[in-house]
């Protein structure tokens, strides 16, 4: 081959570049897989939030990753821990909280700031978690609260007791007179159960701030469990086991065969008058039980204790975020930014955002003005016990180690209602145990 | 032992296989023969030994060396030398918890499994009617999908309205509280483990067509009974078989995993958490993984150790033809 | 034989155990199949019933109509000729030469095999997914494949080991006079005489990539165009604040058994051919 054919043939291919150059689109396509665990009928609501999405941003495709419940703990921590995470991932507050201290996701402060965005519009409960050392990580979507703050009552079987089905209890004292005359029991077996308290630590740690008890010291550096709100609340939750249950075995015989979440639920087929729940029962109730006339009231707090009240604590067990993995380039980021912030934020006449995608599903929203929807209110003629449930719930402190924190407890309120140890005996192992992993969280960092 | 099978067809000792098979060729071709007999073994197993250090080798050591560390599965792991193993032993009381709920469930799972498995081979090897259906039914629970098994075996030890109480009712017993009480947790996951015996049944099976018939023949015509039969040809033949489940058996109990996880979630009071769920949860909710680790490897060393052991005690009741 | 009042005491007591076990064996299956025919709200009736009345056939499309049952299947049955064809022919090849070649180092190398069974998978599970990354596999089916086509499995090796080990010496070596290499002889003379344990090795390998859910949902959980049947059952799973579909669950796992149970049904025909001397090729 000459030396002139060379040239040409650079010539060539320099002139293809450039002619393929121009039909390229100006803006670069991005593709943003997103994982996420909005499954069944959830899925389609999704679906219409990201068209609604690609019509501002065309350039961006977004692949919807319904992941299973099932071993999620596997799925997210080794694509996290692999380097291999989605663009956008839904996640816990706890898992947020450590992914933001190991540097594993971007801070959106600058973001948020940029677009002026409005922070106090959500509850102050729902936001507090999403900040680490000054960085916000996410906003909310769907709420942490509304998980312990209320219970859902059923209103025929309560007047059929003889109680006010308008005035339901609102202390732990109204609360045992009720149980006494809702619950019904023939022997083990548990026919009619008046509520369901919970004998788990979540259960304990939920009861304990009706009792204006807390689970950390306000520095965060000494767990508070064992005092003696504390030991009040355990004894009162095992006396009320064993009174109306008879033990706790038969409490999980009761609740074996049941979801919260199906038609299986006692609520809705009459066994269960009281029952504590969160913020997706709303959604469940209208599809399994749509002649059920309930009522929603406030968690009891203790009228003997002056300083107790109904409050909520939020985030326990659930409550999600977005988080946006490090590593992508400048567009995706930002692209993926403005994802989360429609997944959280935008609301308004015929956007679909997080703000609709909890409507449709019954649920409220951790922005504060989207539950002033009128819709809410003929969804469920309780909604302002809802929203008053919302306003009640306070943060709980997320520490990094806290899963094995609330474990401790678990395994010692566990056993307390067992009866194998007092009330006092195992909040004082569980709080030395707990204690030990906090003192070495924070003496790691220092 | 003594063998039952007749000298001319015990074929020598196994470890001879090459030098028996020298045939009266030429000595260069014998010479030959025997070199490239040294080595033909490695090309058989080439295959697995590319998987194992491809795929294998790093994961395992990985283990070991993460178990050196505070690895919080998402963080830099930071070298703490022994500090895992000495919590393992001075402060973690689930650690013991743990252990003996396995070795609990090992004692009665493996002996049960392993011998009801050879009996339901045996009755199922005999000339009966509907065998086949027999075999099939037999080893239906096991195709049971993991995550569907997890309400099914629910609702068969539910207290009040399972399926195992009903019949026990009908025979008179109060209900049991299979999965709500800590005494009966661990039985109730044991007894579990015996629905699974088909794929045990499975193996027997086709230990027992490797059986020669002539054996049998032989033994008929001098005269033996069903018994004598069992003991002397049946069961001795069928060592290596029983040697396999037991090996397997032990191995996979003591990482018996997702009965617990999936029904009780180690409860109630932690008489289900079994040694795998406690690696799980400080590995997984816990994100422990440097702990999980040195877990693991105790775990690892204690099985070798113990297949170790079988495998001696093997040569003296495991007969290979 | 002559029918001694034993001999029927005998037939009495096997069948007796035979029947009352595989009743219990049953229950399970009758259990998920009676689910599986449950519209949501029979579901909740209490306590349970047997046979739901009226019998939701439905919930069978409707499986079909929530997830891609087909994509699913076709992806599943790869994985599964993988497994069998790994667990048949690569397995059976190694295990021979754990069982009937002497090599310095066998024992040893063997123990090594067993070993890998030991260490618990949580911890193997992110260095895995590295190595997997690091090569390109993640989201594809390498990772699920590869592994199990160069027989990765101790387990089969294991058990076929056993096997081959029992048969008799004498073959190979009469095998061997007539100048049949090792390789004729594992294929010639092993293969065939080995049907009812190649069989049961079939068996556990269909079945055992068929229910597989952990690998594939992690090393190629981020392509649900990947996803397997077994994979396809979370979908009716209920996570918190979801309804659960427990009746379409139980149709799904009722269709994925019936595949597996004509593949063991058969299967277990090759348990009945007896090894006899007189079948041999020398």
């Amino acid at each position: 081959m000459g030396h002139k054919s060379k040239i040409s043939v650079l010539l060539l291919v320099t002139l293809l570049l450039t002619s393929m150059a121009g039909v390229v689109q100006p803006q670069e396509a991005i593709e943003l897989d997103f994982w996420n665990w909005w499954g069944v009928q959830r899925e389609p609501l999704m679906q219409e939030m990201i068209e609604q999405y690609r019509e501002t941003h065309p350039n961006v495709s977004i692949n919807n990753v319904v992941q299973g419940w099932d071993r999620r703990a596997e799925v997210v921590l080794t694509a996290m821990a692999g380097g291999e995470p989605p663009e956008v991932m839904m996640a816990s507050r706890a898992e947020i909280v450590r992914f933001a201290a190991e540097g594993l996701i971007v801070p959106i402060t600058q973001y948020v700031e940029a677009d002026g965005l409005d922070l106090s519009a959500f509850y102050p409960s729902e936001l507090q978690t999403m900040w680490w050392e000054g960085e916000l990580y996410s906003m909310p979507m769907p709420t942490a609260g509304g998980e312990t703050s209320f219970y859902v009552y059923n209103k025929e079987l309560l007047a059929d007791a003889g109680l006010d089905p308008e005035n339901p209890p609102a202390t732990w004292q109204d609360f045992w007179a009720a149980s006494e005359a809702l619950n019904q029991r023939n022997g083990n077996v548990i026919d009619v159960m008046g509520a369901d308290i919970g004998t788990n630590g979540n259960a304990f740690l939920s009861w304990l701030y009706t009792n204006n008890g807390t689970l950390y010291s306000d520095d965060l550096r000494t767990v508070t469990i064992n005092s003696p709100e504390g030991v009040e609340t355990l004894q009162w939750m095992y006396d009320y086991v064993q009174n109306f249950y008879g033990g706790i075995e038969n409490r999980t015989d009761f609740l074996a065969m049941t979801t919260g979440e199906s038609a299986e639920n006692p609520l809705f087929q009459g066994r269960q008058v009281m029952q504590f729940n969160n913020v997706s029962i709303f959604g469940h109730l209208a599809t399994f039980a749509p002649d059920l006339d309930y009522g929603v009231a406030l968690r009891p707090y203790n009228s003997e204790n002056p300083d107790a009240k109904s409050q909520g604590i939020a985030p326990l067990g659930f409550g999600w975020g977005y988080v946006i993995p490090t590593g992508l380039s400048p567009e995706a980021e930002k692209a993926a930014y403005d994802f989360v912030r429609l997944l959280t934020y935008d609301m308004g006449d015929g956007v679909k955002g997080g703000c609709w995608f909890m409507l449709q599903q019954a649920r409220p929203s951790p922005l504060v003005a989207c539950n002033e929807d009128p819709a809410f209110y003929e969804i469920n003629p309780n909604w302002d016990n809802v929203k008053a449930a919302l306003e009640s719930d306070i943060a709980l402190p997320i520490v990094p180690p806290q899963t094995q924190i609330l474990d401790f407890i678990n395994q010692y309120v566990e056993l307390a209602m067992f009866g194998e140890l007092s009330a006092q005996e195992a909040l004082d192992i569980a709080a030395e145990e707990a204690q030990a992993v906090l003192d070495a969280y924070w003496s790691s960092i220092e | 032992m003594t063998s039952p099978i007749p000298a001319s067809q015990h074929g020598g000792d196994r470890t001879q296989v090459g030098e028996a098979g020298a045939s009266p060729r030429s000595l260069t071709s014998w010479l030959t023969g025997i070199r490239a007999e040294r080595y033909i073994g490695y090309v058989f197993v080439a295959p697995w030994v590319i998987a194992f250090l491809c795929f294998e080798l790093i994961p395992t050591a990985a283990a070991f060396f993460f178990s050196l560390t505070d690895w919080s599965v998402v963080g830099t792991a930071n070298f703490i030398g022994f500090a895992n193993y000495i919590e393992m032993f001075t402060k973690d009381r689930l650690f013991l918890t743990s252990i003996s709920n396995t070795l609990y469930y090992v004692a009665f799972s493996v002996p049960l499994t392993v011998v009801s498995a050879f009996v339901l081979a045996l009755l199922l090897n005999a000339k009966v009617r509907g065998q086949t259906v027999f075999r099939t039914l037999f080893y239906l629970p096991a195709l049971i999908p993991t995550v569907a098994g997890t309400i099914v075996w629910i609702w068969i030890f539910d207290t009040n309205n399972g399926i195992l109480n009903y019949f026990l009712g009908l025979l008179g017993a109060e209900p049991i509280r299979w999965l709500s009480s800590p005494l009966w947790s661990k039985p109730a996951l044991i007894i579990m483990s015996l629905w699974g015996i088909g794929s045990g049944m499975v193996i027997y099976l086709a230990g027992l067509q490797n059986i020669p018939q002539e054996l049998y023949e032989a033994a008929e015509v001098d005269g033996a009974n069903p018994l004598q039969k069992l003991l002397r040809i049946t069961a001795p033949l069928m060592t290596p078989t029983i040697f396999f489940n037991l090996i397997l058996g032990i191995i996979s109990s003591f990482q018996v995993f997702n009965s617990a996880f999936i029904m009780t979630g180690g409860g109630p009071i932690n008489s289900t958490l079994f040694y795998m769920l406690h690696i799980y949860n400080n590995a997984f909710t816990h994100w422990r993984m440097g702990y999980a680790s040195a877990l693991s490897v105790v775990l690892f060393l204690f099985v070798l150790v113990l297949t170790l052991v079988v495998n001696q005690t093997s040569k003296r009741w495991v007969f290979y033809g | 034989m002559t029918k001694t009042p034993a001999f029927y005491l005998g037939r009495t007591t096997t069948y007796t155990i035979l029947i009352v076990g595989s009743l219990i064996a049953l229950m399970p299956m009758l259990w998920a199949v009676s689910t599986s025919l449950k519209s949501i709200d029979q579901l909740a009736i209490w306590p349970p019933q047997w046979i739901p009345n009226p019998i939701a056939w439905g919930n069978y499309s409707d499986v079909f109509n929530t997830i891609p049952v087909w994509k699913y299947f076709m992806n599943t049955m790869i994985i599964v000729a993988c497994w069998v064809f790994g667990a048949v022919v690569t397995c059976s090849f190694v295990a021979y030469g754990f069982a009937r070649t002497q090599f310095w180092g066998r024992d040893t190398l063997f123990l090594v095999l067993l070993s890998t069974l030991m260490m618990p998978y949580v911890v193997r599970l992110i260095p895995l997914f590295v190595i997997y990354k690091e090569i390109g596999w993640t989201n594809t089916f390498l990772p699920v494949t590869v592994p199990q086509l160069l027989g990765r499995n101790a387990f089969f090796i294991f058990l076929l080991r056993q096997f081959f080990i029992g048969l008799p010496m004498d073959l190979s070596d009469a095998a061997r006079i007539d100048g049949c290499s090792h390789f004729g002889i594992w294929w010639r003379i092993i293969m065939p005489l080995s049907k009812p344990v190649l069989a049961t090795v079939a068996i556990f390998a269909f079945q055992g990539a068929w229910d597989d859910f952990l690998a594939p949902l992690v090393y190629m959980g981020g392509n649900p165009e990947l996803r397997t049947l077994a994979l396809g059952l979370f979908a009716f799973r209920a996570a918190p604040g979801q309804v659960a579909m427990t009746h379409l669950l139980m149709a799904m796992s009722v269709m994925m058994i019936i595949p597996v149970l004509i593949i063991f049904a058969f299967g277990q025909r090759y348990f009945i051919q007896g090894v006899t001397m007189s079948g041999l090729k020398g």
